[in-house]
């Protein structure tokens, strides 16, 4: 046996651990969630079955759960995208809330287009108002050198209060409260799955997966994931650094904005304050869990949305408060963030008791 | 003339409500910027924050007492600090992710525990708001006194909090080593300073402080625990110590005028008015981006931060 | 210390090295590029544990484990490069980390001491001066004192005068000169032979990580020193071909450019590339080599100057054009510019081309391409690899070098610029890149080698250029070369060694 065999096998099952172990961590996760749980005075088997149930045991449930996913998918796509670029875009919600008013636009003023066409438009013009509120960040960066995580996090701040503005005047709907008139029925994304609320948006949201898997298979995906893995070399072999900065962004926030878009066009049928419960920022969580990779990010998305699901089902029925899903979802990152450390420590004494 | 006279009180009630308004965000300000001074940049403030209120909540709740409930604040929020040095100092995961990781767990660990601790109810369990302390002597000046000195304690400890933070950081032994850890790491190991125990003291220390800032809307504005009863401020915070340039007085300076800008706004929306007051509420997220854009790359910002320190890297 | 021998993987940085210091003298450490210099005084310093050998001071054999352990001894290291935070003050970088009394800084009486200790050693400056407004050579008095304040015995400097200009050079022996007068023992590391002549009682000169003698400095000539530090004569692997009417390729004139330090470091250096041969450029690291490989590749701006390829002006032209204008570049930094270690071997291959039709359609890259190049270099150029889609990051050095070798020799360029290019290889890689680099030549390619090896120069040029600071102080045949004069001029002695050619 040569030794590159050695180093193959000794690899192969450092991967089986690699493998296992997230899962574990979040397992742990759930432990540490029932003892939470628990503690609160509520039934712990009862409550992970009615979560489980919630998720699982409907159609209904089960297409909300494919509703978030759809969501969580899209934003968590668009943070793995910048991510990749060593881009730190944290603005994932603001740019989701642009791309919401964008959907919404189209929505309320292409009232009589042919269905197919006016949805198309709808994420079309979503996809450009979250790559362009993306941009200004990425502008700023690489004009003036502006840090992109503190500008991202301070401009999702600037979104959600200029929706705000224009749902208190210039596209408030008659009546009370500060909603967007509805959007047209052109603009509807049809369901499709009768009894559910699920929305053609999933397939969307399936499409953009496949299309970030190929990004990164083109000429621009192949130079922007290089910048992102080394921004010497990429220098050195004559790529061009700000080109790729503001293409990750503008694409980034553009994926966001979709999620947006189909936020509105799916489910609300009206823009209001408060459409998105922080998708934008459990995406970056997503991102990180999922290596940025577009079926990573897939599988914890679609994990997520069925603990945020559940969670609401638990909710109603046993009155755990919802805050118990977000609590458990920093419970999964921190579990996995400690088991990827565990990785890299078995790793070293591998190595180590080769020697 | 007695227009004039109404006109006057309005302007001391807003400018003393902003002070008011500002004290939160200014004691999270301050705490971060301490943090960050040693190389940790904290995304999870809100989250320490809502810790920070809950505790403060329960321990006046039980005792009455209103310093046991600020420690308690601290401590809760001291915890979270603890968890977050850990995963950005010891394990060094991503600052970014563990920041947030933070921030969704002191949200939901709060709405749990004030749900373990007090179950269902209907009427919602309260806690007496803090007195003003009034400043003899001071508070009856015209126009002064109510505006700075007819305050509960937690505004004057705060303002107290602006020259202390400053003299802590720019005059001690301890300021200095912060300092150096958060600006060259590997300077301060090699002239034997612990580089990850002063980074856990700063970001512990830094999520104590949110506590209290975050005990003050259960304690002082509100005198109960909500939900997300922050509101966003732990993110106005991240974005003071920028404005400040990690500098006490400007954190102050930005605190201030957060509060004066949401007093006035808040004046607007209670007066029923159709300005579109969101735009002040824009200036504290902005302004931060244009001080940045101002200084082109010359932030003042520590050069280690969100930079994880491993030893023996040369 | 005395039979210190360390390891670093394979490689024996230190064998059996023998060293003492006498109390109140100045003891240069010379040696090229990879003696041991460094990493016996690292040693020293408590940076690094040595596989055998014992260290004795005060007469007491000693461990050291951390610079703390040093600092209790009394030893402390100046680095070439230095530790200190630039927005603080003079003040403030010296004194953090001491051990203090009471919870306030005690800046007064700080500051009077290190008034004190600079007038006693000569050290003029501002405690209260912020780092970041300081000259280099100011700087540098601050990390001397910065060891002073902490009562030391033996103060090691690493290469002191890299960055320093010659009046700051002066002052500073002038200070080394005092310090020894009060009792203090100085260690000091250099490469360059006038500096030990000057600042130094006593000389070892180090050589592959063994000591080559010890001398006392008032008995030796630099020329003596010269040969001891080199100590080879030319070893004749690659006949020399005459290049001196083949037409030129590659031309800079009075290029000047910074450093990353904004300082300049490259001044009006000229430089004439043939057609279809090798030009090595000697030299010890720090003279400019780096920013000259990448003036040329586009990757540094040029202050002023010219430089002109193949009748091309290519001077400040972006590195894409550069390269398609004909130049293939291979860095000295392979892993970390040169080549991407996540990548696999195919995807290295296309990192300068990605955009060619050859490798991309519209949108979508070519992986049948892709493929069919990385198996041919793979086969052409032997290397090891358990598949061309695994990531590079499991290759071994010479076969990650080959990979890059093979990417821009793939490029047909009318000039191939190297950079160290067999640094850290095993002897069989090393030939097999020499061998590449002469096809090259013998196909008509200008091939410019910078090389901190003497010996690798000496292999496989046909000319060779001198640079010192920043400039070409001589350039000459293969076959007129002497080592010992190359070795003074590469420690800056350029009279000298004209004179010796008269």
């Amino acid at each position: 046996m040569s030794v590159l065999d050695v180093v193959t096998q000794t690899r192969n099952k450092l991967r089986d651990v690699k493998f296992f172990v997230p899962f574990a961590s979040a397992s742990l996760a759930f432990v540490v969630g029932a003892i939470i749980l628990g503690a609160t005075g509520v039934d712990v088997g009862k409550a992970y079955t009615i979560m489980f149930e919630g998720a699982f045991g409907s159609a209904f449930g089960f297409g909300d759960v494919l509703l978030k996913t759809t969501s969580l998918l899209l934003t968590g796509l668009a943070v793995s995208v910048a991510f990749r670029c060593k881009q730190w875009n944290i603005g994932a919600e603001g740019q989701l809330y642009m791309g919401a008013l964008g959907g919404t636009l189209v929505g309320i003023s292409v009232v009589g287009l042919i269905p197919g066409l006016a949805i198309f438009l709808g994420i079309i013009l979503s996809f450009i108002f979250g790559a362009v509120f993306a941009l200004v960040p990425a502008v700023l960066k690489v004009k003036f050198g502006v840090n992109e995580v503190i500008s991202t996090v301070l401009l999702n701040f600037v979104a959600f209060l200029f929706i705000s503005f224009l749902l208190h005047g210039p596209i408030k709907a008659p009546g009370f409260n500060p909603y967007s008139p509805e959007i047209g029925n052109a603009s509807q994304m049809p369901i499709i799955f009768p009894g559910t609320r699920l929305h053609a948006g999933i397939i969307v949201a399936a499409l953009a997966t496949v299309g970030v898997y190929y990004l990164w298979k083109t000429k621009i995906g192949f130079e922007i994931k290089s910048v992102g893995a080394n921004i010497k070399a990429a220098r050195y072999a004559g790529m061009n650094i700000t080109k790729s900065v503001l293409v990750t962004l503008a694409i980034s926030g553009g994926l966001a904005g979709i999620a947006g878009g189909m936020l509105v066009s799916g489910v609300q049928h009206v823009l209001i304050e408060g459409i998105s419960p922080g998708y934008g920022f459990i995406a970056v969580i997503i991102a990180l869990l999922g290596r940025q990779h577009p079926i990573g990010v897939a599988i914890v998305a679609f994990f997520f949305s069925v603990l945020m699901t559940g969670s609401e089902t638990m909710y109603r029925s046993l009155g755990v408060p919802s805050a118990f899903s977000m609590t458990l979802q920093a419970l999964v990152l921190v579990f996995v963030l400690v088991g990827q450390l565990f990785v890299v420590w078995l790793g070293k004494r591998k190595v180590g008791g080769a020697r | 003339m007695k227009l004039a006279g109404e006109t006057e009180a309005v302007i001391i009630g807003i400018i003393a409500s902003g002070i008011r308004l500002a004290t939160p965000v200014l004691f999270a300000g301050l705490g971060e910027k301490i943090a960050e001074r040693s190389g940790i940049l904290n995304l999870g403030i809100e989250g320490m924050m809502l810790m920070g209120a809950f505790g403060g909540f329960i321990g006046t709740y039980f005792t009455g007492n209103y310093v046991i409930g600020i420690l308690l604040a601290m401590a809760s929020a001291g915890i979270l600090a603890v968890l977050k040095g850990f995963l950005s100092i010891t394990i060094r995961t991503n600052q970014l992710a563990a920041g947030l990781a933070i921030w969704l767990l002191g949200t939901g660990l709060a709405a749990l525990l004030y749900r373990l601790t007090f179950g269902v109810r209907t009427a919602a369990p309260s806690v007496e708001l803090m007195p003003k302390i009034d400043i003899p002597g001071l508070s009856n000046l015209p126009g002064i006194g109510p505006i700075l000195f007819n305050h509960d304690p937690l505004v004057y400890i705060g303002f107290l909090l602006v020259p202390l933070t400053y003299i802590f950081i720019f005059k001690t032994n301890l300021g200095l080593k912060i300092r150096t850890v958060g600006e060259n790491p590997k300077q301060a190991d090699a002239l034997g300073v612990n580089v990850y125990k002063i980074r856990y003291l700063a970001v512990i220390v830094g999520g104590a402080l949110a506590g209290i800032g975050g005990a003050y809307y259960s304690l002082v504005q509100t005198g109960y625990f909500l939900e997300n009863i922050t509101g966003g401020a732990g993110w106005i915070a991240l974005a003071l110590v920028i404005f400040g340039r990690w500098k006490s007085q400007w954190i102050l300076v930005g605190a201030l005028i957060f509060g004066m800008v949401d007093a006035f706004q808040l004046g607007l929306q209670a007066l029923g008015t159709t300005l579109p007051y969101q735009f002040l509420l824009m200036l504290p997220y902005l302004i931060p981006i244009a001080v940045l854009v101002g200084l082109y790359k010359r932030t003042g910002a520590p050069a280690a931060l969100a930079t994880p320190y491993v030893r023996g890297e040369r | 210390m005395k039979g210190i021998t360390i390891k670093f993987g394979d490689v024996v940085a230190n064998n059996n090295v023998d060293f003492d210091l006498l109390k109140g003298e100045v003891h240069g450490l010379l040696g090229e590029n990879g003696a041991g210099k460094t990493t016996l005084m690292s040693i020293l310093y408590g940076l690094y544990q040595p596989n055998a050998g014992e260290i004795i001071v005060k007469g007491e054999k000693t461990t050291i484990k951390s610079p703390n352990d040093a600092m209790e001894l009394g030893i402390a290291m100046v680095h070439q490069h230095f530790l200190l935070t630039p927005p603080h003050s003079v003040t403030e970088n010296i004194i953090v980390g001491l051990k203090s009394r009471g919870l306030f800084l005690d800046l007064a009486s700080a500051e009077k001491k290190i008034l004190y200790l600079a007038e006693k050693y000569g050290l003029k400056i501002d405690p209260k001066a912020t780092i970041a407004d300081l000259a280099v050579g100011e700087q540098q008095r601050v990390e001397i004192i910065k060891a002073l304040y902490r009562d030391i015995d033996i103060l090691i400097l690493d290469e002191p005068t890299s960055m320093l200009t010659p009046q700051e050079e002066k002052a500073l022996f002038a200070t080394l000169q005092s310090m020894v007068k009060q009792g203090l023992s100085i260690i000091f590391i250099t490469h360059k032979l006038h500096e030990v002549m000057e600042a130094s009682n006593r000389v070892t000169v180090l050589r592959g990580g063994k000591v080559v003698g010890t001398v006392k400095t008032s008995d030796s000539s630099e020329s003596e020193l010269a040969k001891m530090m080199v100590g080879r004569s030319i070893i004749e692997s690659v006949e020399p071909k005459a290049s001196a009417k083949n037409p030129a390729i590659l031309q800079l004139k009075n290029v000047s450019a910074l450093n990353n330090a904004k300082v300049k470091f490259l001044k009006d250096l000229s430089l004439e590339l043939r057609k279809g041969e090798i030009l090595g450029i000697a030299g010890v690291d720090g003279n400019g080599q780096a920013e000259l490989a990448e003036v040329i590749a586009g990757l540094r701006k040029v202050q002023s100057g010219e430089i002109i390829m193949d009748n091309t002006a290519i001077t400040n032209a972006a590195p894409r054009k550069i390269r398609e204008w004909g130049l293939a570049y291979v860095p000295q930094d392979r892993l970390n510019t040169g080549l991407i270690l996540d990548y696999s071997i195919a995807e290295n291959l296309i990192l300068d081309r990605w955009y060619k039709d050859e490798y991309s359609g519209k949108i979508f890259l070519k992986q049948e391409k892709m493929k069919e190049f990385a198996e041919k270099v793979v086969t052409d150029f032997e290397v090891k690899t358990p598949g061309i889609n695994v990531p590079v990051n499991s290759l071994s050095g010479g076969n990650l070098q080959k990979v890059l070798m093979a990417r821009e020799l793939a490029r047909n360029p009318k000039v191939l610029v190297v950079h160290n290019p067999t640094r850290g290889l095993d002897i069989g890689a090393t030939e097999y890149i020499h061998k590449q680099l002469v096809k090259q030549r013998d196909n008509g390619v200008g091939v410019l080698m910078i090389s901190l090896d003497l010996d690798e120069i000496l292999t496989v040029c046909d000319r060779l250029a001198v640079i010192y600071e920043g400039k070409i102080v001589s350039v000459m045949d293969r076959r007129d070369a002497n080592v010992d004069d190359i070795g003074l001029m590469m420690g800056g002695k350029v009279a000298v060694a004209s004179e010796g050619k008269k």
